[in-house]
């Protein structure tokens, strides 16, 4: 499956698109992690526990994406962006969206 | 430039080889693996792009025979809930309802001191919320497990009561332990007949949310239950505003000491 952010792909045409697809999450850790994140804080430094739960996030969200990508039989993915929103607190929230098309090579 | 700036070349798009890949990808590389084993059809149909408003079938085409769609999902699991899962279902839920609400009806009532608000706004909100949050559920995910709209009836119905005799319980036996027998008879008839009223009138909504998705195969639209979970909530709040004014004012006499 080729993803990309762009509206095209070089050396490829696009052949069929299948439409819009996405994938979305929102994902918490658990409470030790939330309190022991608390405590890094206080001294600063990468709040591993957080980096952790947003690359979870962001790979399930386009997980789900993908698999409906697969789901209308495209072979590609165009145009893809990424959100957050705010939904509660201590949690990421990832959404994911792009355009499935069925790409050829060629241009 | 100064001499104190930092050189570009360190800069982490240079991709010099000290940079490191990020060690959290493996680590959720893994852990989404393990939950994608775990997860079930129930979890994929709710991820399904069939049932997206935005899909259009003149570009996407329709399902092929083997994609997961929530209209054969549902159809399936139809098929194979056995009647004595429904009931098992109805009875735990039924049995749940009371006990749930009362959890939610003291979690929402901790929340702060807000006199009247609370009486006859936040109180009825939570509590009638809490009593059919069971029975939402189900109704939400997983509609096949009810088999008639009997079911969610008296889940609806059993919750409000066994929520009534919970709180009669909590009243008669330890907020107002030496109470009088008016008082008494008053909780166990009308307080009982309002939280069943109202548990029974918000679980014709969610009958309504339930026949719509078995009728259309479809996703539960909760809209379809909100004016009904509105009035019981409604009926509620006024019941209590009422109550609290009549014995304020001395028009509901139980013979209790004046707080």
């Amino acid at each position: 499956m080729i993803v990309t952010n762009t509206e095209t792909i070089a050396g490829y045409r696009i052949a069929e698109i299948k439409g819009l697809v996405q994938g979305n999450t929102v994902r918490a850790k658990h409470a030790g992690r939330d309190i022991a994140a608390s405590f890094k804080n206080l001294v600063g430094g990468e709040l591993k526990g957080y980096t952790e739960l947003l690359t979870e996030s962001r790979r399930q969200a386009l997980e789900r994406m993908l698999s409906q990508a697969e789901q209308l039989g495209a072979n590609a993915i165009v145009n893809v962006r990424f959100t957050t929103s705010a939904v509660t607190a201590g949690a990421a929230e990832l959404y994911a969206y792009g355009t499935a098309v069925v790409a050829e090579p060629g241009s | 430039m100064s001499d104190s700036d930092p050189p570009a070349d360190t800069d982490p798009k240079h991709g010099l080889p000290q940079f490191h890949g990020d060690p959290s990808e493996k680590k959720a590389a893994e852990l989404l693996a393990r939950e994608r084993e775990q997860a079930t059809r129930n979890d994929a149909v709710e991820h399904t792009v069939w049932s997206e408003p935005a899909l259009s079938s003149d570009l996407a085409g329709e399902p092929g025979e083997g994609q997961l769609t929530y209209p054969r999902w549902l159809a399936e699991n139809i098929r194979q809930t056995t009647l004595s899962r429904s009931w098992w279902t109805t009875l735990i839920v039924a049995l749940a309802a009371g006990p749930w609400g009362v959890l939610g009806a003291v979690a929402g009532s901790g929340s702060g001191d807000f006199g009247l608000l609370m009486i006859a706004v936040f109180g009825p909100v939570a509590e009638e919320t809490t009593k059919i949050a069971a029975a939402l559920w189900v109704v939400e995910k997983r509609p096949f497990l009810f088999r008639s709209f009997g079911q969610i009836l008296i889940c609806g119905a059993c919750g409000g009561l066994a929520f009534a005799a919970i709180e009669n319980v909590l009243y008669t036996q330890v907020y107002f332990p030496h109470h009088t027998p008016e008082f008494f008879r008053f909780r166990w008839t009308v307080c009982v007949a309002l939280h069943m009223g109202c548990s029974s009138i918000a679980a014709i909504g969610l009958v309504r949310i339930w026949m719509a998705s078995m009728r259309d195969l479809s996703p539960p639209r909760l809209a379809l239950g909100v004016p009904w979970f509105v009035t019981a909530m409604v009926i509620h709040g006024i019941y209590n505003f009422t109550a609290m004014l009549a014995s304020t004012a001395g028009w509901l006499d139980l013979g209790m000491p004046k707080s």
